[in-house]
């Protein structure tokens, strides 16, 4: 292909159409942050997808365009789409060679994942109907792609498709993983009842060119507090199950929070929590965080428990300990990751149950004027890693303001880990998102510090803070923003960039701005 | 002879002094800003009245919107003096007014009726506002190779305003704006439920494709009004609208090969990471929706016809007069503005004083080989980087750079990304160091004494930046830097 060559003075006449270095998307007739996010692949951030309302058409439906931008903001692509009242965009997955849209029509209860290839042509769809009621909650009230696989829908299947996850209701209540191909022709598919009576849920958790990591659970779901999960290792090309594991630890005393297939050795490495002598989640705090190492066959390797009361308190701050030990507060696991170097790093987030509350925020990100009577308040960022050769696991805690979230009527008498899974789902707390660069062997941890007072009395102004991981060194880097990108959002973006976007509703306009944040 | 030492010793302070105000004088003064354009001001105040027939409109709507666009002109030209915008008795602007002049002198009709602008705005254009205005683009300017191209470019701008272009076209603007039939239908579209943008479009676009038609109409009648008015001269008119191939070629990049960053970058006292230099396409999905063809925009859809359209009319038009000449190779292949350094350096400083960092650091590194007697590029690259740490610190570098693109150059995205890849600490210390060693010398040269200045500011050298801001506000009272200097708060 020609290479285009521009002279310098055509340079300027951009930069000069675009003041200030900032991105418009015109004729922004309305949008959520819901319909935004970041495109990813291969753990990085490789552009952005919005959706946006340009015209009210009808009863039935509304005009619509779906636009992809590249990681430097540049547009790729613009797609016109006419969309039935009431669908809504809940997901956009890229897997190198096509994008596959999640729409979850609110009226209908009906999923549609219709795939674009690159020029924005539409060259599939694939529609699940019914879905489960499980499954409901989750794309109602879900707010982020960022949040855990456990609210995600599709995932990559290689550049040659996807893999969807739901709950059917087909009848029998069970799960469905298929494979789909880029045209979303179902290649495969791997469901109860047909495959593991008692099997009733499935999480997609990790999948690299020969494998796929499920997480399997038994006697309800996570936010039940009675599941029973085990890990299922699938082979991507065809479906097959590889191994389920039949692990004396993994069980109805731990949770797994995330597994990951090792890339170098196909091993699977799974985190959670663990009760010690208690048995239920629903009820009981945990008794500490662990990692395991297994087989791809499910032959367990090791298995490394690092206590609450034990090594986690003695890492934190005194302010911290008390809730810690009367058990009003725990970590969150947010996301492990297998640098080269051998390691396991988990990064994860304080949340206690009170009464009180400091900085109360909803779902949304936006303060509320008034709370109720339960909040989840978020303290801290803290990091486990666990050593490639020894047991050893340092821990690294990383101070923020204390944000509050309200606890629902509906479940303010669970457990701590039960209302945290449900608020988690409704987009709340502070940890946005995990970027691996493989390349440079580091790990990014954004978070938000909406600012104010944390725990010990120290404050601080309202700010993005990238945690950066390199062969077992930690830094840290603040980017405080003035109140205007804060009613639309800031994105994680390309390495150590944010992007800012500010949606001037008089105008009908997005600013997306491109800002460096870490060096 | 008692006098003879004191004499010698004052002959001697005279030529030493004049000998090192000799060197200094040899690295480039950017040319003085000038706010104080009289003449300009005076020729507005006197043809931008407002004409009586407009006044005495009935439809006080009309009226007021064409009262609200003219003064808006007016307001523009007053702002292009006031910000400093155009040149005033310089080099460039005095070769546009040679030419004007000529072309006047052969069209008496435009005696006194003509102001000729030089504007130090990059993008290569030149336009007229009307009312006798004329204004010809710095980046125009820089492009041109030859007076009679540059007549042309006046003639045909001095046609719009004798064909009153301007003029019609905010009445036309105004009449469309008070069109009550229109008006009605928009309120109307606007109180209905569905399709709203799309209704609104479709009300709107004939419009707008009738203004593009009649637009695209002035141009060629321009064109050739313009060409009539430039054969009342001794210029060469098959030489003049070669001018069309000029602009149809204007997607030349500066430099071709690539640039080597290690070389401008690399200094003992800062350690240099290995990724500065890395640079590699990383956009995924930009590169994988290359196949898609780009459409072009349709040339009916264009204000302006094509280039090579409007040449061929022109053609045939000097055909007919009989003034067809065959040009010499040679005669194409130079600028008009002979000064070359001076046009690259005032390129740069523009670059510059507008804050286009990526850009001004690109044009500099494809120039600073050119100029390597002269210190002022890179006086001015050091300048680009304190101002540029100034603004990373302030988590606001997206305002000064551009970003990655992969339908910029290769050397363009090289600079982007090793301004986005060195931290505020490494710009600042850059910005230092590459001028440290020459400061005994050239400390007379404004654009050297600023980068001195600002570097020892951005890298927190306290006691230097003192220093430098006494010498500098006493040498140079009314300085460029002057805007920026009382914004400086940290000491």
């Amino acid at each position: 292909m020609k290479k285009i060559v521009l002279f310098l003075f055509v340079q300027l006449m951009v930069i000069s159409s675009v003041r200030a270095q900032e991105f418009k998307s015109e004729g922004v007739y309305e949008f959520e942050n819901k319909g935004s996010g970041n495109i990813i692949e291969d753990e990085k951030v490789v552009g952005y997808y919005f959706f946006y309302k340009v015209d009210k058409t009808g009863e039935e439906d509304d005009a619509y365009k779906l636009t992809f931008k590249d990681e430097n903001l540049a547009t790729v692509k613009e797609i016109e789409i006419f969309k039935r009242k009431g669908e809504i965009l809940r997901e956009v997955i890229y897997n190198g060679s096509n994008f596959a849209c999640l729409f979850f029509n609110e009226t209908t209860n009906i999923l549609n994942i219709i795939s674009y290839d690159k020029t924005g042509t539409k060259v599939g769809g694939y529609q699940i109907d019914p879905i489960h009621p499980y499954d409901l909650i989750k794309f109602k009230f879900s707010s982020s792609s960022l949040s855990l696989n456990y609210f995600k829908t599709i995932f990559p299947r290689g550049r040659e498709g996807f893999i969807a996850q739901v709950s059917n209701n087909d009848g029998i209540k069970g799960f469905l993983i298929s494979g789909l191909d880029n045209k979303m022709n179902e290649v495969w598919r791997y469901s109860t009842p047909s495959d593991l009576k008692g099997l009733n849920y499935a999480t997609v958790m990790d999948m690299n060119d020969k494998y796929i990591v499920l997480v399997t659970s038994r006697q309800g779901n996570l936010l039940s507090g009675k599941s029973e999960q085990g890990i299922t290792v699938l082979d991507i090309k065809t479906g097959a199950k590889v191994a389920i594991f039949e692990s004396e630890f993994l069980g109805k005393k731990t949770s797994i929070m995330d597994a990951l297939i090792d890339p170098k050795t196909n091993e699977v490495v799974v985190v959670g929590d663990y009760l010690e002598n208690a048995e239920k989640f629903g009820k009981n705090p945990s008794d500490g965080i662990y990692f395991a190492r297994y087989s791809v066959q499910g032959k367990e390797i090791k298995v490394v428990k690092v206590p609450y009361k034990g090594k986690i308190i003695s890492s934190m701050d005194v302010a911290y300990q008390k809730m810690i030990i009367d058990g009003s507060a725990r970590i969150l696991i947010r996301k492990a990751f297998l640098p080269e170097d051998g390691r396991v790093v988990v990064m994860g987030e304080l949340i206690e149950k009170a009464k009180n509350n400091h900085n109360v925020w909803n779902a949304y990100s936006r303060p509320m004027t008034k709370g109720k009577d339960d909040y989840l308040n978020s303290h801290q960022i803290i990091c486990f890693d666990l050593g490639a050769k020894d047991d050893s696991v340092k821990i690294k805690t990383f101070e923020k303001a204390i944000s509050s979230y309200s606890v629902s009527d509906l479940i303010k008498d669970k457990s701590l880990y039960i209302c945290t899974f449900f608020e988690l789902m409704n987009g709340a707390f502070d940890y946005l998102f995990n970027s691996y660069d493989r390349k440079h062997d580091v790990i990014l941890t954004y978070f938000h510090d909406r600012g104010g007072l944390n725990l010990k009395g120290e404050t601080s102004p309202p700010q993005f803070k990238i945690i950066k991981y390199e062969k077992g060194e930690y830094s840290t880097v603040n980017f405080e923003y003035k109140g205007d990108y804060d009613q639309t959002g800031i994105l994680p973006a390309k390495y150590g960039f944010l992007t800012l976007l500010n949606y001037i509703r008089k105008e009908r306009t997005v600013y997306w701005k491109l800002e460096k944040a870490l060096y | 002879m008692k006098h003879l030492p004191r004499v010698a010793i004052l002959f001697f302070l005279i030529l030493t002094g004049n000998l090192s105000f000799c060197q200094e004088l040899s690295h480039y003064q950017p040319i003085k800003i000038d706010t104080t354009n009289g003449a300009v001001l005076k020729f507005i105040d006197a043809n931008f009245k407002i004409n009586k027939d407009t006044l005495t409109l009935r439809d006080t709507t009309i009226r007021g919107i064409i009262i609200r666009q003219c003064s808006t002109r007016v307001d523009l030209v007053k702002d292009f003096v006031n910000e400093g915008d155009l040149y005033h008795n310089s080099i460039f602007d005095s070769v546009v007014r040679k030419v004007a002049s000529v072309v006047i002198a052969a069209n008496p009709i435009f005696k006194e009726k003509i102001i000729v602008l030089t504007s130090r705005s990059l993008i290569p254009n030149a336009f007229n506002l009307g009312n006798g205005v004329v204004v010809v683009n710095m980046g125009l300017l820089s492009q041109l190779q030859t007076e009679d191209q540059l007549a042309l470019i006046l003639c045909h701008e001095m046609a719009h305003d004798y064909y009153r272009h301007v003029n019609n076209s905010i009445f036309s603007y105004a009449m469309k704006r008070a069109d009550k039939d229109l008006k009605r239908k928009i309120k109307k579209t606007l109180k209905e439920k569905y399709n709203v943008n799309q209704k609104l479009e479709a009300l709107l676009i004939p419009g707008i494709l009738e203004d593009m038609k009649y637009s695209r109409m002035d141009e060629l009648a321009a064109d050739s009004l313009g060409l009539v008015l430039l054969s009342n001269t001794n210029y060469n008119l098959t030489n003049a609208i070669n001018v069309l191939d000029i602009l149809d070629d204007i997607d030349e990049e500066v430099r071709i090969e690539p640039l080597e960053l290690e070389k401008y970058f690399t200094y003992p006292e800062i350690p240099v990471r290995s990724i500065w230099f890395e640079y590699e396409e990383t956009s995924a999905l930009m590169k994988s929706s290359e196949d898609d063809t780009k459409s072009e925009l349709d040339d009916s859809l264009k204000t302006h016809p094509d280039c090579s359209l409007r040449k061929e009319k022109l053609l045939e038009q000097v055909k007919a007069m009989g003034r067809l000449t065959e040009i010499k190779k040679e005669e194409l292949n130079r600028y008009l503005l002979k000064d070359k350094k001076m046009v690259d350096f005032e390129i740069a400083q523009t670059l510059y004083d507008q804050l286009r960092i990526s850009s001004c650091i690109y044009f500099i590194l494809a120039k600073i080989e050119d100029y390597p007697e002269d210190y002022y590029l890179k006086s001015l690259l050091s300048l680009c980087l304190s101002t540029y740490s100034e603004f990373q610190k302030k988590k606001n570098a997206s305002f000064v750079i551009g970003y990655n693109n992969s339908e910029y150059s290769a050397n363009y995205n090289k600079i982007i990304s090793f301004l986005n890849t060195i931290s505020p600490a490494e710009s600042s210390a850059l910005s230092y160091w590459m001028i440290r060693p020459e400061q005994s010398t050239i400390k007379n040269n404004e654009s050297y004494l600023s980068a001195l200045l600002l570097s020892s500011y951005a890298f927190e050298k306290e006691a230097e930046f003192k220093e430098c801001l006494n010498e500098y506000n006493s040498k140079f009272p009314d300085g460029r830097l002057k805007k920026y200097i009382n914004k400086l708060s940290k000491y």
